[in-house]
């Protein structure tokens, strides 16, 4: 392309730039939480915000700049949600800047996060909630190995125990509403090994089975997060369902 | 990165396959729409927060905090949802047997199946047409009325009086002097919210 050409180009999107400053708009989501509901979304922040320190193959990806989490908080106070079960927090720092953000101006946004946080966790699951809407009652992560399978023999050998990906969880009662508490499981499922993955859904759901089991335990259970299915969109066949993550306790909603 | 995603979509928007809950936490979605996914809506260009590939996108789910009222419960278990809309609506009658949801509801009788037993039966007793008709006293937000003509045009309401109790279904009967050539009755439904 010409020289001049160029640098006229290149001096129309400076120009460009300069006029349309970047800002991160608050933009409401498309539904607006009906009356007397409560908003609770899932969301796999991916490699939140660690990826500059992958420095090879698909996971290298530059770090989120400080705009970008801007525009990261401004939609999160736009879904107008009361939880948020999130996936993939590598840096407890990344989640604390990224609730500063939330409360600048006056939010109320408080994180669960695991206490190990750190090294010897990355890819942890966490739990953000805005606490002008709801309470929290209890919050656990889940860090036992789970065992438990109907055929031990499908249990791998290299079965991860939760120290990895640990679920997190949490009891909420709506603000003003605390005989109606609801218990928001965050998960993520291993991304490779079915048979993995297929243990990790029976040991979850034989845990929502023994919460409710428990006579003080609410009976609202929400199973959230990163479940690692397939999907045809990423060119890849979708895996058969298996009842495994389907006991009469707990229900899909598919 | 995980290409295999999180945000199972096979049939497009809407269809997830990465949510569970528990019975109770159902009862308490208002309906299947509360299930949201929206992959255009982070599509803007030069936002980070996009969807690179179908994982990674947020989903919604809206829990009511209200409990159901009977009626939603009811339309939830013969229909699916509990709104006032389609299939499920109070005035809707989709078994064609001449009966909307909402006296479907009120007497007992099968939304999904012709049916008339349970219907009110008229009778006469002492000089009185009267109209017998069974209330469920459970179902507190509708009211039961009978209600009397002598045209057709004017109706005017009836005092009832209990015959039988069978747990919460009371048999009432209201009743009027046949002392006119015509005398209608009838048995009013009203929705209480």
């Amino acid at each position: 392309m010409n020289t001049k050409i160029t640098l006229l180009l290149k001096a129309f999107f400076l120009a460009g730039l300069l006029a349309f400053p970047y800002r991160a708009r608050a933009q409401t989501f498309p539904y607006a939480t009906p009356a007397n509901h409560v908003r609770v979304v899932a969301w796999n922040l991916e490699f939140f915000n660690d990826r500059g320190t992958k420095t090879s193959g698909s996971n290298f990806l530059p770090d989120r700049t400080s705009a970008q989490l801007d525009l990261l908080a401004a939609r999160i106070k736009g879904f107008d949600a009361s939880v948020i079960a999130l996936q993939e927090i590598d840096q407890i720092s990344a989640l604390n800047n990224l609730r500063t953000r939330l409360n600048a101006g006056g939010g109320s946004w408080q994180v669960i996060t695991e206490s190990f946080f750190g090294g010897l966790a990355p890819q942890q699951n966490a739990l953000l909630y805005d606490s002008s809407k709801v309470t929290l009652v209890s919050s656990a992560f889940v860090s036992s190995n789970p065992t438990p399978n109907p055929n031990p023999n499908n249990i791998p050998a290299n079965y991860p125990t939760w120290t990895f990906r640990s679920p997190a969880t949490a009891v909420f009662t709506p603000v003003g509403h605390s005989d109606k508490p609801f218990r928001v499981i965050s998960i993520h499922a291993h991304w490779s090994d079915p048979a993995i993955r297929n243990t990790e859904g029976y040991w979850l759901a034989n845990y929502v089975a023994s919460l409710l089991a428990k006579s003080a335990e609410t009976k609202n259970v929400l199973l959230m997060g990163d479940f690692n299915g397939l999907t045809p969109v990423d060119g890849q066949t979708p895996p058969p369902r298996t009842t495994a993550w389907c006991p009469a306790a707990i229900s899909r909603t598919s | 990165m995980k290409r295999n995603g999180d945000i199972t979509t096979y049939a497009g928007n809407g269809t997830i396959d990465h949510i569970y809950v528990t019975p109770a936490a159902r009862d308490r979605l208002s309906n299947p729409t509360s299930f949201v996914i929206r992959p255009e809506y982070y599509g803007e260009s030069g936002e980070d927060f996009r969807a690179t590939y179908s994982d990674h996108l947020p989903v919604f789910v809206d829990l009511s905090i209200t409990a159901l009222t009977p009626r939603q419960n009811w339309r939830r278990t013969n229909f699916g949802i509990a709104d006032n809309n389609g299939d499920g609506a109070d005035t809707s009658d989709f078994d064609g047997d001449g009966l909307p949801n909402l006296l479907e509801y009120a007497l007992d009788l099968h939304p999904r199946e012709p049916s008339v037993t349970g219907l009110p039966s008229a009778g006469e007793n002492g000089g009185n047409l009267t109209l017998t008709y069974q209330k469920d006293t459970a179902k507190t937000d509708i009211s039961y009325q009978v209600e009397a003509s002598d045209s057709l045009t004017g109706w005017l309401p009836l005092s009832d009086e209990l015959i039988s109790t069978n747990g919460s279904v009371e048999t009432r009967r209201a009743g009027v002097p046949m002392n006119a050539a015509r005398k209608f009755l009838r048995l009013k439904i009203t929705p209480l919210f």
